[in-house]
């Protein structure tokens, strides 16, 4: 069973033919979509539901990305529309930064009473920035690895899946013959 | 062009899997030792050669190669078109799994009216001509293939379909010209099957 997961494995890693990669830290929504062969999605619109409703649409740059603050309730969906019937989709569990904001209410209090409180925010609220940024960064970074991955690599692996299907295929019949 | 993932109805779906499967038994029930050579081949041939993509104003089509798999293969193109269909939504992201078997049979008529145009006209027309048409029709049918499946899916895709079928224009054209050398080669080499 081990096995066949790994013969498979590579499969998965390419499912779609648009490919879409979003964060949403704090307020800001970033939104990056490009095609199996690493061309950006120009101009693509797209749209973000919640629950099941669009609640925002916007348009990527001609680069496919979109980089916005835009005030959004996770978890959400962001759909991809490129056009002649490719579509792509992202889901967005939840913000981290949305979910922190009741321990930072809870500072905020603790920090009235002592001084070393307010240090112990600063803290928190430096890690939960750099945090944020570090997130988008690495969605931007696994992007641009997914889009470099090559091309030339993936039809090599389909062409010898192509002689090893049917190989197996021949010695069968052999075998039965 | 193949449909991507998401995109067709399950009415659609379903009734090209019947369809599909139809056709793909019968397929590989005549598929012997002899002949499974070609099929990789040609299944080989296809998986790389609709990787290159022909720009045609905002959007690209790919380069199918119907023709030549159709009067190579007949009936075994549907065995050599789906395994290389798969292997493209699942490694390239061409396609996809849900849409394979309407993708499958998209290409698959094509295919088999190329084989059944050469077996029908074979020496009653000059053969630049044959060659032409079985370059040009085989394409142009399985643009139709793809706008129907996609105007029977939702009303949101008749302009999407209408699209598709024009950008198919010039690469069935295209098609057909590559498919006159192809021809020229097929003869020069005298493959035996085709007895050119």
């Amino acid at each position: 069973m081990r096995l066949l997961v790994l013969f498979l494995s590579p499969f998965y890693l390419f499912a779609h033919s648009l490919s879409v990669t979003a964060s949403y830290e704090g307020k800001e929504l970033f939104v990056e979509s490009y095609f199996g062969d690493g061309t950006p999605c120009k101009e693509c619109k797209f749209t973000v539901e919640h629950k099941g409703e669009v609640v925002f649409n916007a348009a990527l740059a001609e680069d496919g990305s979109f980089e916005q603050d835009v005030e959004l309730k996770a978890p959400f969906t962001v759909i991809v529309d490129g056009g002649m019937g490719h579509r792509a989709d992202v889901s967005i569990e939840g913000n981290e930064f949305e979910a922190e904001e009741p321990l930072k209410e809870q500072s905020d209090q603790q920090s009235t009473k002592a001084p070393q409180a307010l240090a112990a925010v600063d803290e928190v609220m430096i890690k939960k920035i750099v945090r944020a940024e570090l997130k988008k960064q690495t969605v931007q970074l696994e992007t641009l690895i997914e889009k470099n991955r090559s091309k030339t690599d993936k039809i090599l692996m389909g062409l010898g899946y192509i002689l090893g299907i049917f190989g197996i295929w021949q010695l069968l019949i052999r075998k039965k013959g | 062009m193949h449909i991507s993932e998401g995109v067709l109805s399950t009415p659609v779906i379903v009734v090209s899997a019947v369809i599909t499967a139809g056709l793909l038994i019968n397929s590989i029930r005549k598929l012997d030792e002899n002949n499974l050579s070609k099929v990789a081949l040609m299944s080989a041939l296809f998986f790389v050669v609709s990787t290159i993509h022909l720009p045609i104003g905002v959007t690209s089509v790919h380069f199918m190669i119907l023709g030549i798999i159709g009067i190579m293969l007949g009936w075994h193109s549907f065995t050599a078109l789906i395994v290389a269909l798969l292997l493209q939504a699942l490694l390239i992201g061409f396609g996809g799994i849900t849409s394979l078997v309407v993708n499958t049979l998209n290409t698959g008529v094509g295919a088999l009216i190329a084989y059944y145009m050469f077996q029908f006209f074979k020496g009653k027309m000059a053969d630049i001509v044959l060659a032409f048409l079985i370059g040009f029709v085989p394409t142009i049918v399985a643009s139709i293939g793809i706008a129907v499946a996609l105007m029977f899916s939702s009303d949101e895709f008749i302009t999407v379909a209408k699209t598709a079928v024009a950008a198919h224009l010039p690469l069935a054209i295209v098609e057909g010209i590559i498919m006159i050398f192809l021809f020229r080669s097929l003869q020069k080499y005298r493959i035996k099957e085709l007895e050119l």
